[in-house]
């Protein structure tokens, strides 16, 4: 038997990036908000897995992003996999409209934009691991691997080069900070493998 | 080198590090754990000294990572969208320009090596403070620009703006010179200087019917190139200045609805206000707002009162106008004080 392992990790990475967030923000105005926002979607994630019939090991936060590790013992199906790894978004839509409804908007805002953005079909995001495990089902996990890796560099290598045009023209580099930070995730994830 | 060295050695080693953890610290864990204290304490520093942190060189980096891109008001107003009903698409635009197409909150967006040159604002601006009779000048100025702006508008030579469909809202006002259109960003002005994104010097017809001078106040600064007053450097000023005393009542230019009305590091207290047709009015540094996040507001409602809280060296009011996301030369649309 193994030793149960601590439910949450926090890896210095990611401690370090609260910490930026945290001086950009002066305070925790926008980002107590986003961490919440965070937070009610991971919670998606961790009901549904519950609700599937799987297991939750544990969540370790990292520099890019939140990675929840699901009970070998308890496998769920292809099919219920991805509808837990949709479940973080959908929690989040939940969220912007009972926040909207309450006139949290900011909350409805982050909220929103999170569960959109989590959709991408690119690779550490939902959207793409929810993709990817439809495709298993056809392809198996080493072809269904390939072709969402493939198919995440083109897309984040597109958003870097959108990232290097605005941050020409506009001088804003969040497009490239947010493309660099999902590039990042995914050699992260390719690293792992 | 190392990193994928330790990784090696964690991947095959993890079932025996874990078995003799119990004895003594794993070094790996050990390294671990000094480095999660680090950052940890950096969290801490950040914090909690904030303020101390926060010296010359340092606090332009911040500005520059930051952008000033208001993600707050940004992200707010994307939230309000819900409940105001707006079409999802419009309020994704709205979002993707904010966040990643430069930050429309910025009171003035730097930029380094332009000739200095004054605006129409500015010498406006200039000219107010000669003695004489400053508000007759105003006015007479204001009269002449907008008899030229009407012939120029009747003529049908409104800049090089291109209709578009969005706007085609009135099938009546088709033919007509004085529809509105869609606002589109210039890259130089007349002396061929570089402007930065999202502005225009152009006049657009607002497709406003009744509006309203925000605060009875002299213009202080004008929109276009100036040098900052809190930075120093030479920047865009995307907005007027008018030299309200502390607590006057600031107006709604038009009829709207407020999009946000909250705090942000250089605007303050601000508020925006969408007129419908792709015009939002900006009022920042308020002292105290008075409507809320999706109200609706009347033409001349007061919506605030004037402070100087946010990047602001004294009580002014910092009016802003914007049509779909370009700012505008304010002073095309405001009337002077009676």
């Amino acid at each position: 038997m193994r030793p149960p392992r601590s439910r949450l990790t926090v890896s210095p990475g990611f401690v370090v990036l609260l910490a930026l967030l945290c001086y950009l923000d002066e305070g925790l105005g926008l980002l107590g908000w986003g961490l919440l926002a965070c937070a009610l979607h991971e919670l998606g994630h961790v009901a549904a897995v519950r609700l599937l019939g799987g297991g939750v090991k544990g969540l370790r936060l990292t520099a890019v992003g939140a990675e929840l590790a699901l009970d070998g013992a308890r496998p769920l199906s292809y099919g219920r996999e991805a509808l837990a790894a949709l479940a973080g978004p959908g929690m989040s839509l939940l969220t912007a409209g009972l926040a909207a409804g309450g006139r949290r908007f900011l909350l409805a805002g982050l909220s929103l934009g999170q569960g959109l953005f989590n959709l991408l079909p690119i690779l550490p995001l939902d959207g793409g691991r929810a993709l990817g495990l439809l495709l298993s089902a056809r392809l198996g996990e080493d072809g269904a691997e390939r072709v969402l890796a493939a198919a995440s560099a083109v897309l984040s290598g597109l958003l870097l080069g959108g990232g290097l045009i605005l941050l020409r023209i506009f001088g804003n580099p969040t497009l490239l900070v947010t493309a660099g930070w999902l590039t990042a995730g995914q050699l992260r994830r390719g690293r792992g493998r | 080198m190392e990193r994928t060295y330790e990784r090696r050695r964690s991947a095959s080693s993890a079932g025996s590090a874990r078995g003799k953890r119990q004895a003594a610290v794993d070094p790996r864990e050990k390294r671990r754990l000094i480095q999660l204290g680090i950052s940890v304490a950096l969290f801490l520093l950040v914090f909690f000294g904030q303020g101390f942190l926060d010296a010359g060189q340092l606090s332009a980096w911040k500005a520059r990572l930051g952008q000033n891109t208001d993600f707050t008001g940004a992200f707010s107003q994307f939230g309000s969208a819900l409940s105001r009903g707006a079409p999802m698409k419009e309020a994704l635009g709205d979002l993707w320009v904010e966040v990643f197409a430069g930050g429309p909150v910025a009171e003035g967006t730097p930029c380094e090596g332009w000739e200095k040159l004054p605006t129409f604002s500015q010498r406006m601006a200039r000219q107010l403070a000669e003695p004489g009779d400053p508000a007759g000048r105003w006015a007479a100025e204001a009269a002449r620009l907008l008899a030229a702006k009407r012939a120029k508008a009747a003529a049908g030579t409104d800049g090089d703006a291109a209709p578009t469909a969005a706007d085609g809202a009135e099938p009546a006002a088709r033919t007509l010179a004085l529809r509105p259109l869609a606002a589109t960003a210039q890259t130089t002005d007349a002396q061929g200087r570089k402007l930065p994104g999202r502005v225009s010097l152009e006049y657009y017809d607002l497709g406003l019917k009744n509006t309203v001078l925000p605060v009875s106040a002299p213009l202080t600064s004008g929109f276009g190139f100036r040098e900052g007053p809190i930075s120093g450097g030479e920047d865009f000023h995307l907005g007027v200045d008018l030299g309200a005393a502390e607590g006057m009542s600031i107006a709604a230019y038009a009829d709207g609805v407020v999009l946000f009305a909250g705090e942000n590091r250089t605007y303050g207290d601000y508020i925006r206000l969408d007129h419908g047709n792709g015009v939002v009015t900006i009022y920042a540094h308020c002292r105290k707002l008075l409507v809320e996040q999706g109200q609706t507001v009347k033409a001349g409602e007061t919506i605030a009162k004037v402070g100087s809280t946010g990047d602001a060296t004294g009580p002014h009011l910092h009016f802003a106008v914007q049509k779909n996301s370009i700012f505008l030369d304010p002073l095309h649309y405001i009337a002077p004080p009676t």
